[in-house]
């Protein structure tokens, strides 16, 4: 389903996107952010919100909150707070969050991310805050809600982009590449499953002809997606809806939408009795936080490379193409895998070929990560180097591979345990040739006959006789080679 | 400045608060004056201050990142007017309103 677009609209997309923060606690408490444990275990008087209990602030969550904001080019302010935002539900047991409105964490950067192998688009970052989750809201049975405050009080880092982004798929491509890049630098796992990447997406629709409306559709609000699939089809089906407005002359209402993913439509919430009114106020339980420019500049410098200044420099540095470069990337350890090969003498060109070719292969077909593989570098390299030096063919090779990745043992010791070795000894190659040309005179006489077709039959009894093992470029020159003996010894007969 | 009875009724909303016309007219007044009393500070020339964001002027007050268990599942969990398997039970809450209050 895409919209068809006329060509004086213009899209506009902004979103908040919330990611977990890889702390091992909480943001203002010491229980474990673990996902999946029995519920309310890890709970204490600060996240149940217990009269009396205070807040304390989880320095690793405010140094990962700066790598974010670094990452994405921002200011790191030297100076932050934190607001109350007021609301009552269930799955906020104190009746508020603790949050950033006046002085957020940063403000102000941009992120240039890849739309395809050849353009690239940037979209300014407003700001960069912390903020703490909320529990989880469970519909049981009976009308029922069950509430679990694990995630209650996890460190959450709230990015804000400008209204920079213009389609659906331009949007995925945006949050799939910042999630690569926190990933990266170790800011948030970006566990999807475990919902550590949520997102809300405001979108309208410009008419930019001199006749439409001046400011376009009023801005719709998709709440709570929680997958780049589902954002890019709520997108696409909410674009369409802005832009059917338009074209009967609608501007329709400021409103917030909810994606139903099974009926593949996007839902108005119900209609507000009144305006969200949050009564923000500073959290008077939290002192201001300095943010020292001396620790801002050393988390820079100690930042690890960026997906995009690591794609840019394997091209450079190992000449990769950019298609390649991009795989690399796309997840950490398939890039540290890749120059960890290239490192210990493996060839550029080979072993990414390897890596996104059988590599890859087997760990779709296997469902596994990279990292659960107990093959090392080391090893994809001497097994590339078996084929290299002609002891094992490119076809033994594929075969060899899925054994090395479900034992983990050295691709030479394999290959013998195997039987896979190609037979490159000539005086042996030529023996079983000549039992060859001995068992099927007839074929002999044909191709003295002048068929030349019959040294591919021959060839392939040679194959055959050795299991497949005969080099067949070295096996095919001593076959003809000794055709052509055979050929002038009957010529000398005659 | 005063506090009105549309004023009382939407923050009591907010607050969650069920007021009666009694107690609304009482908060109205209350609030007003509250309000009056506080609106003295403005008579204050401030114009010469830089703006203050908290009272207490303190260095960074950290907690390093380590693991502490409360051990108090079951203690909370005795508090709660219900529960079921671990879980807090409450009445249901309708879909989509969350998202109205929460962002
Ligand atoms: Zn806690």
């Amino acid at each position: 389903m895409t919209a068809r677009i006329p060509e004086e609209y213009q899209v506009k997309i902004g979103l908040e996107i919330h990611v977990a923060l890889a702390t091992e606690t909480k943001m203002f408490c010491s229980c474990s952010t673990a996902f999946g444990d029995p519920p309310n275990t890890n709970v204490c008087p600060v996240c149940l919100g217990v009269p009396g209990s205070l807040p304390v602030l989880n320095r690793r969550a405010v140094e990962l909150g700066m790598i974010c904001g670094l990452a994405l080019d921002c200011e790191v302010n030297p100076q932050m707070h934190f607001e109350r935002k007021n609301y009552h539900y269930p799955d906020l047991a104190k009746g508020y969050q603790i949050s950033q409105l006046v002085a957020p964490l940063a403000e102000g950067g941009h992120f240039t991310f890849g739309v395809s192998e050849s353009q690239e688009r940037t979209v300014r970052i407003r700001r960069v805050h912390l903020e703490e989750d909320a529990g989880k809201l469970l519909h049981g049975h009976r009308q029922q809600t069950l509430v679990d405050f694990n995630r209650c009080g996890v460190p959450l880092a709230e990015i804000v982009t400008e209204p920079d982004l213009h389609s659906a798929s331009e949007t995925r491509a945006f949050l799939e590449e910042l999630r690569a890049l926190l990933r990266a630098v170790g800011a948030s796992e970006v566990r999807m499953e475990e919902g550590e990447l949520r997102c809300d997406t405001n979108v309208n629709v410009l008419d930019q002809s001199t006749d439409g409306p001046k400011d376009g559709t009023e801005i719709t609000e998709l709440k709570n997606l929680n997958s780049f699939r589902g954002v890019e089809h709520a997108l696409l089906w909410e674009i369409k809806r802005h832009v059917e407005a338009l074209q009967r002359g609608d501007t329709l209402t400021h409103e917030t939408r909810h994606w139903d993913e099974d009926a593949g439509v996007t839902i108005s919430a119900r209609a507000k009795e009144e305006a969200h009114d949050y009564r923000y106020f500073p959290e008077p339980d939290l002192p201001a936080v300095s943010l020292d420019p001396g620790w801002v500049d050393r988390l820079g410098e100690e930042m690890s490379e960026t997906p995009r200044q690591r794609r840019r420099r394997l091209q450079q540095q190992y000449g990769v193409d950019d298609y390649t470069a991009g795989v690399l990337v796309s997840e950490d350890d398939l890039g540290d895998f890749f120059e960890e090969a290239v490192s210990s003498g493996g060839d550029p060109g080979e072993v990414a070929n390897w890596l996104m070719s059988e590599v890859q292969g087997y760990l779709n077909a296997e469902e596994i990560a990279l990292h659960e593989l107990s093959v090392t570098p080391q090893q994809l390299v001497a097994m590339l180097q078996l084929v290299d030096s002609g002891k094992i063919s490119g076809k033994m090779a594929k075969e060899l591979w899925p054994r090395m990745a479900e034992t983990g043992k050295d691709p030479d010791q394999l290959a013998q345990e195997m039987g896979l070795q190609q037979i490159s000894d000539e005086e042996q190659l030529q023996g079983v040739i000549r039992q060859v040309l001995q068992e099927h005179p007839d074929a002999v006489s044909d191709y003295l006959a002048g068929k030349d077709r019959v040294v591919g039959f021959l060839m392939g009894q040679v194959m055959q006789k050795t299991q497949g093992q005969a080099t067949p470029q070295l096996a095919n020159e001593k076959l003809r080679e000794a055709l052509t003996e055979a050929k002038e010894g009957k010529g000398e007969e005659d | 400045m005063s506090v009105g009875m549309d004023d009382v009724e939407r923050i009591s909303q907010l607050a969650k608060l069920r007021l009666d016309a009694e107690e609304k007219k009482k908060m109205s007044q209350d609030l007003t004056e509250i309000l009056e009393y506080f609106a003295q500070v403005e008579e204050v020339d401030t114009s010469s201050v830089s703006p203050m964001f908290h009272p207490v002027d303190t260095d960074n007050v950290w907690r390093e990142d380590a693991v502490s268990d409360a051990e108090m599942t079951s203690e909370v969990l005795r508090e709660a007017p219900q529960t079921s398997d671990g879980f807090f039970v409450v009445p249901q809450t309708v879909t989509g309103a969350k998202e109205e209050q929460d962002e």
